[in-house]
């Protein structure tokens, strides 16, 4: 974890925008023949390597009818490749190796972390199921893969309480069309429909070299690590290029108001979402601040005020959740008992109000940018951490060179133009409620 | 002053693969496996330690790589002191640490707190507790005041207690209506009956908290004698511990409590104890068994087996239940241990109606290791232990892993040796004794299954299996059910309960 080095850091709290910085990765990065972008970034304190694949393909991507596929895919990526016709998983756990994949709306990205005397091991495989993965998929592998995904979906959101929220809160904040409409976990209906026709379009489409991204982080010699990636991956065909999914900004010009009453959930709770900046784009880091002052301690603006000096809440969250496409402003509060959710959004309105008028004061401004600094540091002590880092910022800023930008986006916002974020949290919203639907009631009314 | 240095060589473990050793050709090829670059040699990280004048001891593990530093001070009395009637006191009382102490108000401390950029939390368990800070070093000295005024003047103000009691009211009712939740909180309360971590909260134990309880149990048991420090990050001893005298050194000595040891309710033969959750999509299931204790050689030879059961993705148990029938997204068995008992666990979350398919795949499975029709083989055993040798360096690129275990050593009364003699437990084990550990003391046993699922649904088909019964509700009380019976526009109506 040598190479992120920090340099001069600020001696006094207040003062920490002025200071020069100079946080890094150090890595280098290069392309195969065939489109392929490697990153490589040597860190030798201990003898362990994480190999990190993105694939430049999420929910936002699929068709019409077909919900859930990337990660259905993803699944399938699991199931062996032409050279390896097993469980993925199966030379890998004998070496110890800790192995995963997850897929969201914008990418699907796969991780291999293991001694780093297996690096050819994690390359052998990651490169053939890049190239070498449609020969071994059958319709009983689809078919059973499909129906883990159906009972992930049902472990994830339908058996913890509020969990189908989420998925049909984002369906209200970005219309019917686009690319965050539906859920990365799809409908069952959709999972269902899913054909061997269509993994074969999907990885022909999506899965070329030139539409990925491979970062190897850790102990390995360049040299080495550049001859086994172009033995690996070299012959791997190019791909078609895939046309970018884009999408308009959302702006809702009134406000969606949706209540439901819920079997098997504990309290009143509601959300407040606003379609919002993507992320690094402007106003992305603003919101970061704004969330902050309205929640980051016991003290923030909401916190205080619902929590602690009206009581009418049990607890308050609020996070910018920026996405590549768009992002989503949200605000999540549950009533404490004897309260109601109407009167949480009243009491949000006003602190909201208090905000958007007169800014947050300079002290706010500086414990917000202060502990957002911080929070860079910790969020680095991983060579897995590390990894996917350089690849979202090569996909997302285009460069893995992007830390010390990142951070410079907070350390150069202004109190107005906080201000001018939490105006933005403006009528064009979608609040939810949900009440439990009442029943026996087991606690005591505390009015 | 003294220093422990714990070095592992694991130069010596390489790859033990099983599968047919692949040759290494220089050739390039990639039809075939290929072989092993040069390993390097993996030390433990170096814990180095200390003590104040009141005896607390300091352990210390150097990273500079972040200008940052973890301190996590750890306390050996928890829930288990809890005296009857007020469940939660010791918990409540940890949580309670932080929300005010000296002169500054909950909010004044958090106000301080992140001006320093640093988190201060405290919180606690059946077992301990844990004041945690995470600071940045330039601002370590400034933040240690904060932290040290939390221990030694915490407040409990009752005002700030009012507004986390109503929180800790309403938060039971989150945890009676997830399904995993009431699994984990039924299977403890299965586990130890009303002693230790059996004992669940409840409404009316929360309400028997009052600031003057926390207060008595703080002083008698917020002592340097209950508690150990463990450090982390870009600091060193020398410059660590006179900060530390400094804030902590008049911190009261007193004495330590150990836990007693606790004994695990009996498993005369397998049974089932059911949680009804009306609806339930899945049926969440929580098996256990009782199993010898850690630091027994019984031990090492079951942690080896299960691995190759149901400890790994590509173990028997997830390869069946996930990856040939596909009833669930995952499942796994482990081992575990608290104060004086260990067991084995079995947890996963299956499809409503392969409730019952699932429960009779997870006893065939445990009956075919039994009945040597299909015995845990070498193969499957040397991947279980290969999994976990050469694993292990992979845990320690937190320097808080490595401070995790020294905590679990001193707290539970492991071994010392815990860390750095693991891989030699390991690979001391054979095959046979894995092998005919795991029958012995796993798969031929009886244990208890905490299921929690849509009784109306898989009540009829549950009740066929030869297995006795018990019906529980969220809080661990017996309760009578009914039998459903198949019509099936029955099956969204809850079932009567007496």
């Amino acid at each position: 974890m040598k190479a992120l080095s920090t340099v001069a850091l600020a001696a006094s709290l207040f003062s920490v925008a002025a200071q020069a910085q100079d946080l890094s990765i150090e890595h280098t990065q290069y392309q195969l023949e065939n489109g392929l972008t490697v990153i490589l970034a040597e860190d030798h304190d201990l003898p362990l390597v994480q190999v990190n694949v993105w694939y430049h393909v999420g929910s936002k991507d699929e068709p019409q009818g077909r919900s859930g596929f990337a990660h259905l895919f993803e699944h399938l990526m699991f199931q062996g490749s032409e050279n390896q016709p097993g469980e993925y998983f199966d030379r890998l756990q004998e070496v110890g190796a800790r192995v995963n994949g997850t897929t969201n709306s914008d990418r699907t990205n796969y991780f291999e972390g293991l001694g780093r005397e297996q690096l050819p091991l994690a390359l052998w495989l990651e490169s053939d199921r890049m190239g070498w993965l449609l020969g071994v998929l059958d319709q009983s592998k689809i078919d059973n893969q499909r129906e883990v995904v159906r009972n992930e979906r049902r472990q994830r959101y339908e058996i913890p309480p509020y969990g189908e929220v989420w998925p049909d809160l984002m369906a209200e904040v970005f219309p019917e069309g686009h690319p965050y409409h539906h859920p990365t976990i799809g409908s069952h209906e959709d999972l269902e429909a899913a054909s061997l026709e269509d993994v074969h379009e999907w990885f022909g489409t999506w899965y070329g070299p030139n539409n990925a991204s491979l970062v190897v982080a850790g102990d390995f010699d360049e040299a080495e690590a550049r001859e086994l990636i172009e033995n690996y991956f070299g012959p791997i065909a190019r791909g078609p290029d895939p046309e970018l999914t884009t999408a308009e900004t959302v702006v809702h010009e009134s406000e969606t108001v949706v209540r439901r009453v819920e079997e098997g959930v504990p309290y009143d709770k509601v959300w407040i979402a606003w379609p919002s900046a993507a992320l690094f784009a402007e106003g992305d880091a603003e919101l970061d601040i704004v969330s902050d002052v309205l929640t980051g301690g016991r003290s923030s603006r909401l916190t205080s005020a619902l929590v602690y000096e009206q009581q009418i809440a049990k607890s308050v969250e609020v996070y910018q959740y920026s996405r590549y496409l768009s992002g989503v402003y949200m605000i999540e509060a549950t009533a404490a008992e004897g309260h109601s959710t109407d009167e949480l959004v009243a009491a949000i309105d006003d602190v909201l109000a208090g905000l958007s008028e007169s800014g947050p004061t300079e002290d706010e401004l500086a414990i917000a940018v202060a502990n957002i600094e911080a929070s860079f540091y910790g969020g680095m002590n991983t060579l897995a951490a590390k990894a996917d880092r350089l690849n979202t910022y090569l996909f997302t800023a285009g460069t893995p060179d992007y830390l010390q930008q990142d951070l410079d986006r907070y350390l150069a916002v202004t109190q107005e133009g906080v201000q001018a974020a939490a105006a933005s949290l403006n009528e064009g919203r979608v609040i939810f409620h949900v009440t439990p639907e009442a029943t026996e009631s087991t606690t005591e009314e505390t009015d | 002053m003294r220093s422990i240095s714990l070095v592992l060589l694991l130069a010596a473990c390489g790859p033990k693969s099983v599968e047919p050793m692949v040759s290494v050709e220089p050739a390039f090829d990639r039809t075939t496996q290929p072989g092993p670059l040069e390993s390097s040699v993996f030390a433990l990280p170096v814990a180095v330690m200390g003590q104040l004048s009141n005896g607390l001891n300091v352990t210390l593990i150097e990273d500079h790589s972040m200008p940052m530093v973890e301190l996590s001070l750890s306390f050996q009395v928890g829930g288990w002191s809890d005296p009857e009637g007020q469940y939660t006191l010791a918990s409540s009382t940890y949580g309670m640490l932080t929300e005010g102490a000296g002169d500054l108000g909950a909010a004044e401390l958090s106000t301080e707190l992140r001006r320093l950029a640093s988190k201060l939390s405290s919180s606690g368990s059946d077992d301990g507790g844990s004041v945690s800070l995470t600071t940045l070093s330039r601002n370590l000295a400034p933040s240690l005041d904060l932290m040290a005024l939390t221990l030694l003047n915490p407040t409990f103000s009752e005002e700030e207690w009012e507004i986390k009691q109503r929180s800790a009211l309403q938060s039971l009712a989150a945890v009676r209506s997830d399904a995993s939740r009431v699994a984990r909180r039924i299977a403890a309360h299965v586990r130890f009956a009303d002693e230790y971590n059996g004992r669940l909260s409840t409404e009316e134990q929360i309400n028997s908290i009052a600031v003057d309880d926390m207060r008595a149990w703080w002083s008698a048991n917020g002592v340097a004698a209950n508690a150990n420090l463990y450090v982390s990050g870009d600091t060193t001893l020398d410059e660590l511990l006179p900060m530390l005298e400094e804030r902590f050194g008049a911190w009261e000595a007193g004495e330590g409590s150990v836990a007693a040891e606790y004994m695990l309710s009996e498993i005369s033969e397998t049974e089932i104890h059911f949680v009804d959750m009306p609806g339930a999509a899945q049926s969440v299931f929580r098996f256990w068994s009782p199993m010898p204790n850690p630091g027994t050689d019984t031990y090492e030879a079951l942690r080896i087996g299960n691995q190759a059961f149901g400890g790994m993705f590509t173990a028997r148990l997830n390869m069946n239940l996930r990856e040939d029938k596909g009833y669930t997204y995952g499942a796994n068995s482990w081992v575990n241990w608290d104060h004086g008992t260990a067991r084995w666990e079995l947890g996963t979350s299956v499809r409503t109606d392969a409730t019952v398919a699932s429960l009779n795949e997870i006893l065939s499975e445990l009956a075919a290791v039994v009945a040597d029709e299909r015995p845990l083989t070498d193969n499957e055993i040397e991947r279980g232990r290969s999994n976990i040798v050469q694993g292990f360096p992979g845990r320690f690129e937190r320097a808080g892993y490595m401070l995790s275990q020294l905590s679990s050593i001193w707290h539970y009364g492991l071994p010392s040796d815990w860390v750095d003699g693991y891989i030699a437990r390991a690979e001391a084990v054979t095959p046979d004794q894995a092998r005919e550990a795991f029958s012995a003391h796993i798969a031929s046993q009886p244990f208890s299954a905490i299921i929690v699922g849509d009784w109306a649904t898989v009540g009829e088909e549950l009740s066929s299996l030869d297995l006795p019964i018990h019906h529980l509700d969220v809080d661990g009380n017996s309760v009578e059910r009914e039998t459903p019976q198949s019509v099936p526009e029955e099956a969204e109506q809850a079932p009567s309960v007496e």
